[in-house]
C-alpha cells in the first residue's frame, strides 16, 4: 500500500514539475519570438517588431517538421463539397513529391465546417491548435466567422468556396481565391439579357450569408442590365420542398429563375421547378457538382451557371485533369477543386519566396506578404490570378450550360469584360 | 393558390404520417419520442439499400424496410428507455436520452451511409405531374396525401378494432391497471414502438423518393411533428391528425402574401398562439376528459 501510494504521489509531482516546467518554457518563448500576451500593454511598433523578429535572417529559428496548412471545408451536412479537399491534396502531394518548401513537406490539417457559421470557431480553433499558419476556408458563412480570427491569430486565411460581398476586405489576413457576389451576379445578368434576351428575373436564394448577399447584389445590378427583378425569394437552408416558393415565382411569371443557392438545393429546385411546368430559363449561381446533376436529372438540360474560367487545356491543367480524374474517377475537375488546388500552390510559392529571406518564413504574416509583393499569379489551372489589396481577386469568368448530360462552356468574361 | 393548397396539404399528410405513430409511443410509454426522426431517416435509407443497392423493387422494399425501422424502435425502448425507466428516470431523463438518440443516430447514419444524400430507384414517370385545377400537382403529393388517408383509416380501425389496438389503449389509459387484466405493459411498449416505428416508413419511402434523403432529414421533420403534437394536444390522436394539417396548411398557404423565409416562424408562431389560448392544445382537454371519464 505504502509503496502504491509514493509511486502515485511521485507521479503526480512530476507531473506537476513538467507542466510547471511547460509553463515556464512557453512564458520564455513567447518573449522571446512573438507578441506576448502583454504585449497589448506596449506600443504597436513594439508588437510589429516583436511579431517581425522571426522574420530576421540571423536569428535562429527551429525548423518545423511540416508547414501545417488549414484545409477547411464542408464535408457533411447541408452543401457537401469534397472536390476543395481533394483539389487542395492534389497541389499538397505535388509540392511535396518535389521537395516540399525549402526541404520542409506541407501537411494538410482538415477540418469538417458543414458550412456552418457556428462550427466554424471550434474547427477553426481546432486547427489552429494543431499548429497551422494558413488554411484554405470554403463557404460563405465560415468564412465571414473565420476572417477576424485570422487577423487576431495573424493566420492566412485563402476564401476557395464563398462568394459573400461581404468577404471582401474582411481582414488583413483574408484572401479571396474566387470572384465575389458582385462579379458573378453581373455576368449572369449580361448573359441573361445579351444571350437570353430576358426582360425580367426573379431569385430564389438560401436565407444565409451568400444567398442575402447574391439577392441583394442582383436586385441592384439588375436594372443596370436592363433586366427588372420581379420578385426575391428567400428560403432556410434545410428546405427540400420548394413548391410553395416555385408557386410564388410561378405568379411573378419571370424570363430567368436566378438560383443563388449552394448544395443539393440547386438540383431540388431545378427538378422541381421543371416538374410543375415552370417553363422560365434557369440560371444558378453555382456549377454542377456533387450529386447536383444527379438530383435534377433530366431538368438540368439547357440550365446555365456562372463559374470562374478553368483551362484544362493548358500543361498545367492537362496534368492536373489525369490526375484528378485518376484519384476521383467518378468526378471531372471543377472550379471548386481547380481553386483550392490553386490556393495551395499560392501559398506554396509566397513560402518558397520568403524562404528565401530565411526567418520562420512559415508563419502567416509572412505567407501574407509573400502574396502581396507577388499580387499576380500566371499560369495556374485556373488561369490568372490577381490579388487586390482588398482581399479580393480579379479572374475571368465562364458561363456553362448543361447539354445532353454535361456542361458545355458557352462564353468566357475576361476581367476587363467585366468592368 | 391551389398550388399552395396542394402542397400545405402534402406537408401536413407527411407530418400525420409521422405524428399518429409519435402518438402511440406517446400514449402508451410517455416518453416524448424524439428519437422518432431518426427512425424515420433510417427507414429512408433502410429502403434505399434495398432498393438500389440489393435491387429490390420498390413496393417490395418499401414492405422490407419495415423491418429494420421496427426493430430500431423496439431497440431504443430495450436498450435505452426500459433500462432507464427501471431506475426511475424522470419523464425530462426520458426526453433528453430520446433526443440523444436522434442527434447521435443523424451521426451513425452518416458513418454508415456517408453525408451526401441518397436516391431511390424511381420507375419511369414517378415525377411527371398532373393538372389539377389550372395547376400542376406532382404524383409525389397525390400519392402523400391519398397514402396518408388509407393510412389513418388502417391506424383507426386497428385501435378501434383489434386486440392490439385494446391493449395499446388500455396501458395509455391506465398503466396499473392494466397490469390487473393481465396484460404486460413493457410488452405494450415494445409493441407500440414497433408499430409507431413501421408508420414512419411510408412516409420516409415517398419522402425519399421526392428529395432523397440524408442524415439530418429526420431532424427537421420531427419538429413539425413535435409542433403538430402540442397543437393537437399531447397524447391526442384525433388533435395530432387535425393538427398535422394545420401546420402543414400554415407552412405553405400564408406564402401568398409573406417572404417564404418566414414561413417557420410562422410555424412556431401559431404554436405559441395555440399553447396562449388552449394550453392543452386544440383537443389535448377535450381528450384528457375522455380519458377522466372513463
Amino acid at each position: 500500500m505504502v509503496s502504491s501510494k509514493t509511486g502515485f504521489r511521485t507521479l503526480l509531482l512530476l507531473l506537476v514539475v513538467s507542466l510547471v516546467a511547460v509553463a515556464c518554457g512557453d512564458g520564455g518563448d513567447s518573449g522571446a519570438t512573438t507578441t506576448s500576451s502583454g504585449a497589448d500593454a506596449t506600443t504597436s511598433s513594439v508588437g510589429e517588431q516583436t511579431t517581425m523578429a522571426p522574420t530576421s535572417t540571423t536569428e535562429a529559428v527551429d525548423r518545423p517538421d511540416t508547414i501545417k496548412i488549414g484545409g477547411l471545408f464542408t464535408l457533411s451536412g447541408a452543401v457537401v463539397a469534397p472536390e476543395a479537399l481533394w483539389g487542395a491534396e492534389i497541389a499538397v502531394d505535388t509540392i511535396n513529391s518535389s521537395g516540399g518548401v525549402d526541404g520542409i513537406p506541407l501537411e494538410l490539417i482538415v477540418k469538417d465546417h458543414q458550412c456552418s457559421p457556428d462550427k466554424t470557431r471550434p474547427a477553426v480553433q481546432a486547427a489552429l491548435r494543431e499548429g497551422i499558419t494558413s488554411s484554405l476556408i470554403g463557404c460563405s458563412g465560415p468564412g465571414l466567422v473565420a476572417a477576424p480570427m485570422a487577423e487576431e491569430e495573424q493566420v492566412l486565411f485563402m476564401n476557395v468556396g464563398g462568394n459573400a460581398l461581404e468577404l471582401a476586405g474582411a481582414s488583413d489576413y483574408f484572401f479571396n481565391a474566387l470572384v465575389l457576389g458582385d462579379v458573378t451576379v453581373n455576368t449572369a445578368l449580361d448573359y441573361m439579357a445579351t444571350d437570353l434576351g430576358a426582360k425580367t428575373v426573379a431569385t430564389i436564394y438560401a436565407n444565409d450569408a451568400l444567398g442575402t448577399s447574391l439577392s441583394t447584389a442582383l436586385e441592384n445590378f439588375a436594372p443596370d442590365h436592363g433586366l427588372e427583378s420581379v420578385g426575391s425569394f428567400a428560403y432556410e437552408p434545410d428546405t427540400q420542398d420548394f413548391s410553395a416558393i416555385l408557386s410564388r415565382v410561378d405568379e411573378a411569371n419571370p424570363d430567368v429563375i436566378y438560383i443563388a443557392t449552394l448544395g443539393s438545393a440547386t438540383g431540388l429546385i431545378i427538378k422541381q421547378a421543371r416538374e410543375r411546368q415552370l417553363d422560365a430559363d434557369m440560371v444558378s449561381y453555382v456549377g454542377v457538382y456533387g450529386d447536383i446533376a444527379d438530383i435534377a436529372g433530366d431538368a438540368l438540360e439547357g440550365v446555365a451557371w456562372t463559374s470562374p474560367a478553368l483551362d484544362l487545356s493548358s500543361e498545367e491543367g492537362q496534368a492536373y485533369s489525369a490526375q484528378y480524374t485518376s484519384e476521383h474517377p467518378d468526378s471531372d475537375p471543377g472550379y471548386i477543386d481547380v481553386t483550392a488546388h490553386d490556393a495551395i500552390l499560392i501559398i506554396a510559392d509566397a513560402l518558397t519566396k520568403e524562404s528565401e529571406t530565411g526567418g520562420a518564413f512559415w508563419e502567416g504574416s509572412r505567407i501574407r506578404q509573400g502574396i502581396l509583393d507577388t499580387g499576380t499569379y500566371d499560369n495556374l489551372v485556373g488561369g490568372t490570378y490577381k490579388f487586390n489589396e482588398d482581399g479580393t481577386v480579379v479572374r475571368p469568368v465562364q458561363v456553362y450550360r448543361w447539354e445532353n448530360g454535361t456542361g458545355v462552356v458557352v462564353k468566357t468574361y475576361q476581367p476587363e469584360d467585366l468592368g | 393558390m391551389i398550388a399552395l393548397l396542394m402542397s400545405g396539404l402534402a406537408l401536413g399528410s407527411t407530418i400525420v404520417l409521422l405524428a399518429v405513430g409519435f402518438s402511440i409511443v406517446y400514449n402508451t410509454t410517455r416518453v416524448f419520442h424524439f428519437a422518432h426522426g431518426f427512425i424515420f431517416t433510417f427507414a429512408g435509407y433502410s429502403a434505399v439499400t434495398l432498393n438500389v443497392e440489393l435491387g429490390v423493387p420498390l413496393l417490395l422494399a418499401s414492405l422490407l424496410a419495415v423491418v429494420p425501422a421496427a426493430i430500431v424502435g423496439m431497440a431504443c425502448e430495450t436498450l435505452v428507455y426500459r433500462p432507464m425507466r427501471n431506475r426511475d428516470a424522470s419523464a425530462l431523463s426520458l426526453f433528453t436520452a430520446s433526443f440523444g438518440i436522434l442527434v447521435a443516430g443523424s451521426a451513425i447514419i452518416q458513418m454508415i451511409w456517408g453525408p451526401t444524400s441518397k436516391r431511390l430507384d424511381l420507375p419511369s414517370g414517378a415525377s411527371d405531374t398532373v393538372a389539377v385545377l389550372g395547376t400542376f400537382v406532382t404524383k409525389y403529393e397525390i400519392w402523400t396525401i391519398a397514402l396518408a388517408v388509407l393510412l389513418l383509416v388502417v391506424v383507426v380501425v386497428v385501435l378501434n378494432r383489434t386486440s392490439t389496438g385494446l391493449f395499446l389503449r388500455a396501458v395509455s389509459s391506465n398503466t396499473e391497471r392494466s397490469y390487473l387484466i393481465g396484460l404486460k405493459p413493457m410488452r405494450v411498449y415494445l409493441m407500440a414502438l414497433a408499430i409507431g416505428s413501421a408508420l414512419t416508413v411510408p412516409a420516409a419511402v415517398l419522402s425519399t423518393a421526392r428529395f432523397g434523403i440524408e442524415p439530418a432529414a429526420g431532424f427537421r421533420l420531427i419538429l413539425l411533428v413535435v409542433v403538430a403534437q402540442v397543437v393537437g394536444g399531447l397524447g391526442s390522436i384525433p388533435g395530432a391528425i387535425l393538427a398535422s394539417y394545420v401546420v402543414g396548411l400554415t407552412a405553405t398557404l400564408p406564402l401568398l402574401v409573406i417572404d417564404p423565409k418566414w414561413s417557420q416562424a410562422v410555424v412556431f408562431l401559431l404554436l405559441f398562439l395555440v399553447l396562449i389560448l388552449r394550453p392543452h392544445g386544440l383537443l389535448g382537454e377535450r381528450e384528457a376528459r375522455r380519458y377522466e371519464a372513463t
